[in-house]
């Protein structure tokens, strides 16, 4: 079942396009992750189905309702707004207590505890938010968008301003609360927190979806060649030589030597006609190694 | 909006200037009552309801609009200027985020009413229901036109000057045009709530109940069509 549908959803700020006709299904139990560079129109897309932003044109379906009926289902959607300021005056506690009954979730002090607790604030639920950082501000967002057990959660950059340690902490609550189900929407700027945690992905450039699927189906539609290493021993060197001139003629060797053959190839299928090569002219492999592009990689080549 | 009509009603508390404008309202109430229920008996009680409300009566016809412009006027633009209100509005309704703010103020005020009341009906024996009653729609007229301000100026240092000069413009124009033939002064007379009040006989108050609707509505619409 789609928990988020959009269909050609639209976003302009007077003649300026910031989201430009986006159409994209996420499923149950999804960690969806939202790239892009600053201003590609990441935020505008969560904020609009979040309702924190109005839409120009264009439709979409949050839990199987419109957007036009958004309000009905706001007590099973948990969102960490790309902004995260609080009641300056108020304790974490009374945040979580307060958040919890706008929603009308019947939520008791001490599981507002736990979860202050889980999400790393164990020592700062009766601080006012006044006194936090921004990792705690996070840290808070993030507890207060799980507050009520949300069967969909709506997290812009979750681990921003946080220190290592804590970016870890948080990753693996990501993690738990994926293994409950829950569908998470998120977006990061640190990419190797997306491949971790990501189910599927999309990359948004310029307001539009340039890239979306699997790491492994954006590899595939990002790469133009698979690097190939071959550790070997050449038993004869006058036929290695001979294999190798026949292997460069339908692949790019880019490096050789007597212990190691680097190659691009289209294919992986294509290792496999290598191997016989070699095998052919009595040539030990001791391993194998293929690069395939990072997530790095398909990001800034995109 | 019950959660947030309870925020809105205990944050009211919280500032010294809200405080002091309950103890300027019990003051008042107290000193009058006592220096009327002595007098009483030489005026005639006939007398006596005008004499223990008048001092209420001139708190909120005259200050109404400064005592809650003061303390009530960035109600909504403080949320979109610090931007909280994201937080509120992806878990509840734009329009049940005004009626709960609107509510919590209304509270506030009937509290403040409601103990200045109470003074008068220990000194008097009486409670004047329908001064009260009366004293409250105006005070509704008040707090609809400061949350309209509010979702219409996004900044709050913009809305703290508006309510400044509205405090002091409607009591002005609102009650000369009572006495004045002026046309410009007429159009004035019909917006603003002490003719409907003062000379609206037994029903209008109604209208000034309708104007305070309308200006909720709008408050409403203007949330319900922006960006946040």
């Amino acid at each position: 079942m789609a928990v988020i549908e959009t269909v050609d959803l639209k976003k302009s700020y007077h003649k300026h396009s910031v989201v430009r006709g986006i159409n994209l299904q996420v499923q149950e139990g999804e960690i969806f992750g939202f790239l892009g560079r600053n201003g590609a129109g990441k935020t505008t897309f969560i904020n609009m189905l979040t309702g924190i932003v109005l839409p120009t044109s264009g439709q979409f379906r949050i839990l199987g309702v419109s957007n036009n009926q958004l309000d009905r289902v706001k007590h099973k959607v948990g969102v960490l707004p790309d902004y995260t300021e609080f009641y300056a005056n108020d304790t974490a506690l009374e945040h979580l207590q307060f958040f919890a009954k706008i929603q009308k979730h019947t939520v008791t002090k001490q599981q507002c505890m736990d979860l202050l607790e889980q999400v790393g604030l164990k020592d700062a639920i009766h601080v006012k938010t006044k006194k936090f950082s921004f990792g705690m501000k996070k840290k808070l967002g993030v507890a207060q968008a799980v507050i009520g057990n949300p069967e969909l959660i709506f997290l812009d950059e979750p681990t921003s301003g946080m220190d290592p340690e804590s970016a870890l902490e948080m990753q693996k609550f990501i993690r738990t609360l994926a293994s409950q189900n829950k569908t998470i929407f998120m977006t990061s700027h640190n990419l190797n927190e997306v491949e971790k945690l990501c189910s599927r992905i999309a990359i948004m450039k310029k307001g539009i979806i340039s890239g979306l699927g699997t790491i492994e189906q954006l590899q595939k539609q990002f790469q133009t060649n698979i690097e190939t290493t071959i550790k070997l021993f050449p038993k004869n060197e006058a036929s290695y030589r001979q294999a190798r001139d026949e292997i460069e003629n339908w692949t790019s060797v880019k490096y050789w030597d007597n212990h190691q053959l680097t190659t691009e190839i289209r294919d992986e299928s294509d290792i496999a006609r290598i191997v016989h090569s070699l095998c052919n002219v009595d040539t030990d492999i001791f391993a194998i190694q293929t690069n395939r592009p990072s997530l790095e990689d398909i990001f800034m080549n995109d | 909006m019950i959660a947030i009509w309870k925020k809105e009603f205990i944050q009211s508390f919280r500032s010294v200037f809200s405080l002091i404008t309950i103890a300027i309202f019990i003051a008042v109430s107290y000193y009058l009552s006592d220096f009327v229920s002595k007098s009483s008996i030489i005026t005639g009680i006939e007398f006596a309801e005008a004499g223990y409300v008048s001092g209420l009566v001139f708190l909120i016809y005259i200050m109404g609009f400064l005592f809650i412009f003061s303390l009530f006027h960035d109600t909504i633009n403080r949320e979109t200027e610090s931007r909280t209100i994201r937080f509120l509005v992806t878990k509840t309704s734009r329009p049940a985020i005004i009626l709960g703010k609107l509510l919590g103020i209304f509270s506030y005020w009937f509290v403040c009413l409601l103990a200045s009341f109470s003074i008068i009906a220990f000194f008097s024996h009486q409670f004047y229901i329908k001064t009260f009653g009366s004293l409250f729609v105006m005070l509704t007229y008040i707090v609809a036109l400061c949350v309209l301000m509010s979702c219409l100026i996004p900044k709050r240092s913009m809305s703290m000057f508006a309510g400044l000069l509205i405090s002091i413009a409607i009591p002005t124009f609102g009650l000369w045009s009572l006495l004045s033939d002026k046309l410009w002064l007429k159009v004035i007379k019909y917006i603003t709530p002490y003719h409907y009040m003062l000379e609206g006989g037994t029903w209008g108050w109604l209208v000034v109940l309708l104007f305070a609707a309308i200006m909720v509505g709008i408050s409403i619409l203007s949330l319900h069509r922006r960006d946040l």
